[in-house]
């Protein structure tokens, strides 16, 4: 059905049905318990197929790895969330895009997947306030520019194509000029919804304005990077290989033009997203060499920046459930009554940025290798972005965490079990596979 | 036991004992103030038999391939190469840290952040066998920046003054920005001549041999090497950070910034003396830097109040001196120096407190304030002179000025302006007002 498979339909199947069971009970019972349930089940099911994949039949189903990581972010930020912050609404509205983006992942039929690809964002647009109307208006914009490139592309490459059209074997079209700018919509779709400089500014419109659990949605899912692993990078490798150094300069632009702004920001969230938006950044110029190296780097990568930024994402989200929204303008001095918290924060911090013997490093260095072989210029500048980015969350740290406090407001922050446990998963994969890089590289390099 | 084997414990029984620790204290297990002292002082004891016993077979070399491995295209081996030269660092480095673990167990008895400090010693004691003895610039680079972390995080120690929270982060802008060097120098050499071993690019004449093509970047690698010691050295015109580094614990200053972290930017160009030596340019350039920061801390050290501050200005002067010798090819001299020195300025770190009691209570000592005389070069001056220049001393030159207004400033500037045009586009003019979530959910109840 929608050209997916078997297998994966029963396993998508089955993680929908328990995802709705889940929902249904835990609005009667609210126990955690069953909302864990439905990103539970998603992990043990795409580790078993992981597991037991033989190499000689041939690369994975990528939307597998997407999935994977998807609900493993998704399980930690379920264990983390607190249940009096965030309403069932917004846990309705999580789940609904968890699903949505999971099915995405599998489908090969272009219409279904646009469609999927649409809807996805409209949980965010109906929380925008009517005070909000910019921002919603940017936001909106901007996707359903994305989302007519997505049809552009795809409709007129289907029309030059004898067969049906399918995602995964996109990469037998032939070298024209028509092809040539429909190629180029559908990389313009793809960056526009990973909000890649300079079409990311509906990804500020939203974490400035959304409630903090909404924006955890914004980028969960990178739907846009998923299009580009998917089909474009087929495409660019075939007949279309003269779009490689173009990718590559908007993927160093954006990296540095991020990591450059990370640097100004006042609020502590805009920094973390800046910053996340100058990693991810780094993975299109790894992508772009092409070789096998930067490509597994870039998968090993994505794993990486997806926990460590989970982790991150969700310490803030703790913190900001407490205290309001964050600045950098004074020190908060939160480490006093909150140790624990802030050593959380800040091993996630240097994981985000690739301190040595963390997952992080390893990615990293596998795409700063690839891409220098390549262009050697560029490789300089995704060094220097990831120096910068240091600096910022650095700052975010040390506004944070350090100095004295001056609010009479109880400053301690209730962080149970479920919170450190969940906390604790993240740092042991985070440095666990650091030191031990091999262990998740070759399953990395099914996919590939 | 080979030596190999003898040589592979000195590298992992630091991390064990981290690990170790690390896991005590995440599960908060009590371990009071014992465990760690006695365990730091047993491991540096088996350190250095261990030591011993591998500086008497001489060189030894050890390498674990395929720690990051794509069959057939990429492997980042971990390699590790000893020889006596760095063996009496790595001595030096033991007898100091068991100095500094004694004087910590009291000085810091009862702190708050007790086992946060000995846990980043401990972190330290692993780091550092990486930079002394990584044969490749990526084993050094790990190395390198988990102890610019330790650092920064000691800067950082009383996490509840503002003004060494502001101090560790200008730290750690210094060794981010500088670390972009090694990094660059990591993956230009992997470009140009496909390998990171140390001692191979210690032979650029046979690399630019068999890569004719791109001979020329490794002059690059050499250039991106000597930024990167700059950071870690205080070399100019990245000198500034030393003297806001002095907030930390004394035992810590002692350690990092009179002896080993600030050591290491010679160390560094040391195990790059055979690359650094092909180019008379990056030679000069070298010896030319030393040079004027010798001078630049002497002339700032002359005019500080505090004694840490004197302490932290002269140990830059010391390696100023060692940059000085990398460049004039004395790699001996070096090593003698920075073991030397070390010693030295930890002794006179962990003295500082007692200055008072050593100038005014002290009968052996006390003559009277002290008065410190201009040197005689500088009493050949004009008066007028002489006076100009002590107060361009006092502002250090104005090297903050200049990094804040000229080099940063304009910078932030435009990235501030930026911001602000994106700000208007994404959000126009509203304006939100900002309820803290937990008490819109206290209200709501």
């Amino acid at each position: 059905m929608f050209g997916i498979t078997d297998s994966y339909f029963f396993l998508l199947l089955i993680w929908t049905m328990m995802t709705l069971i889940g929902l249904v009970i835990y609005s009667f019972h609210q126990k955690r318990f069953w909302l864990i349930l439905s990103p539970l089940s998603a992990i043990i099911g795409s580790g078993w197929e992981l597991w037991n994949h033989p190499h000689s039949d041939g690369p994975l189903n990528i939307g597998l790895f997407f999935l994977f990581n998807l609900c493993l972010m998704r399980l930690l930020f379920t264990m983390m969330l607190n249940r009096y912050a965030t309403p069932m609404k917004v846990k309705i509205i999580g789940a609904a895009s968890m699903l949505i983006m999971g099915w995405a992942y599998f489908i090969n039929d272009p219409w279904v997947f646009s469609i999927l690809w649409g809807i996805s964002v409209i949980p965010q647009v109906i929380s925008f306030t009517p005070e909000q109307s910019r921002a919603r208006n940017i936001y909106i914009g901007h996707h359903v520019l994305s989302f007519v490139l997505l049809i552009v592309g795809l409709k007129f490459l289907s029309s030059t194509t004898a067969l049906p059209l399918d995602l995964s074997h996109i990469e037998q079209l032939t070298h024209g000029q028509a092809e040539h700018i429909l190629v180029g919509c559908l990389i313009l779709a793809a960056f526009i919804r990973q909000g890649v400089f300079p079409f990311h500014l509906w990804f500020k419109a939203g974490y400035k304005t959304l409630p903090f659990p909404l924006n955890i949605g914004l980028y969960i899912g990178n739907l846009g990077f998923f299009l580009f692993v998917k089909t474009i990078m087929p495409l660019l490798q075939g007949a279309f290989t003269d779009f490689f150094p173009y990718v590559m300069v908007c993927g160093i632009v954006s990296g540095l033009y991020f990591a450059n702004m990370s640097l100004v920001q006042e609020k502590i969230r805009s920094t973390v997203f800046y910053v996340m938006l100058a990693q991810f950044s780094i993975l299109f110029c790894g992508l772009d060499s092409a070789s096998l190296t930067g490509k597994s780097g870039v998968l090993f990568q994505f794993l990486s920046l997806g926990l460590s930024f989970s982790g991150l994402i969700a310490c803030l989200y703790i913190l900001e459930w407490h205290m309001g929204e964050l600045h950098s303008r004074r020190f908060h001095g939160l480490q006093h009554r909150n140790g624990t918290l802030s050593i959380f924060f800040l091993l996630f911090s240097l994981c985000a940025v690739a301190m040595p013997l963390t997952m992080g490093f390893a990615g990293e260095d596998l795409i700063f290798h690839a891409v220098i072989e390549k262009y050697p210029f560029v490789g300089l500048g995704l060094i220097l972005t990831a120096c910068l980015n240091g600096i910022s969350l650095f700052k975010v740290v040390t506004f944070l965490f350090r100095g004295t406090r001056y609010d009479s407001r109880d400053d301690r922050i209730e962080f149970g079990i479920w919170q450190k446990t969940a906390l604790g998963i993240l740092l042991v994969l985070l440095f666990g596979f650091g030191l031990f890089p091999n262990l998740l590289l070759k399953h990395v390099l099914s996919f590939i | 036991m080979s030596e190999n084997e003898l040589f592979t414990f000195v590298l992992v029984l630091p991390l064990i004992w981290l690990v170790f620790y690390g896991t005590l204290l995440a599960f908060r297990i009590r371990v009071g103030e014992k465990i760690p002292v006695i365990g730091l002082k047993v491991l540096t004891g088996i350190l250095f038999i261990l030591y011993a016993l591998v500086m008497k077979t001489g060189d030894v070399s050890i390498s674990f391939p395929g720690w990051i491995d794509i069959p057939s295209q990429y492997d980042f081996p971990l390699e590790f190469y000893f020889n006596r030269t760095m063996g009496v660092a790595g001595l030096g480095m033991l007898l100091l840290l068991s100095v500094i673990i004694k004087y910590s167990e009291s000085y810091l008895h009862k702190e708050n952040g007790f086992h946060r400090f000995f846990f980043l010693l401990s972190v330290f004691m692993a780091a550092f066998p990486f930079v002394l003895y990584g044969d490749n610039i990526d084993v050094v680079f790990i190395g390198w920046e988990i102890i610019g972390i330790t650092s920064v995080l000691l800067i950082g120690f009383y996490e509840n003054r503002e003004h060494v929270a502001v101090n560790s982060w200008w730290a750690i802008s210094t060794y981010r920005f500088c670390d972009v060097g090694l990094l660059a120098a990591t993956t230009l050499a992997h470009y140009a001549v496909h390998t990171t071993n140390i001692r191979e690019l210690n032979d650029p004449a046979h690399l630019s041999l068999l890569h004719p093509e791109h001979a020329n970047w490794i002059f690059f690698v050499a250039i991106c090497i000597v930024f990167a010691s700059l950071g870690k050295a205080a070399q100019l015109p990245l000198t500034s950070w030393i003297t806001r580094a002095m907030e930390g614990p004394t035992p810590s200053s002692a350690l990092y910034y009179g002896a080993l972290s600030i050591g290491l930017g010679p160390l560094l160009l040391l195990k790059f003396r055979g690359l650094i030596l092909f180019y008379p340019s990056v030679q000069v350039t070298i010896i030319f830097i030393g040079v004027l920061t010798a001078i630049y801390s002497y002339l700032v050290a002359k005019t500080r109040s505090d004694a840490k501050s004197i302490l932290g200005l002269s140990a830059v002067f010391e390696i100023s001196v060692m940059v000085v010798e990398v460049g004039l090819g004395l790699y001996h001299w070096v090593v003698f120096h920075y073991v030397a020195n070390a010693f030295l300025r930890v002794f006179q770190f962990l003295r500082s407190m007692n200055s008072i009691q050593d100038f005014y209570d002290n009968p052996l000592f006390y003559r009277g304030a002290p008065h410190r005389p201009a040197p005689t070069i500088l009493r050949w001056l004009p008066e007028s002179w002489q006076k100009h220049l002590y107060y361009r001393a006092m502002n250090g030159f104005g090297l903050d000025w200049f990094i804040l207004q000229v080099l940063v400033g304009p910078w932030m500037r435009f990235w501030i302006k930026v911001n602000r045009f994106e700000n208007s586009i994404a959000m126009g003019d509203v304006h939100h007002q900002h309820v803290p979530a937990k008490l819109q959910s206290d209200l709501a109840e």
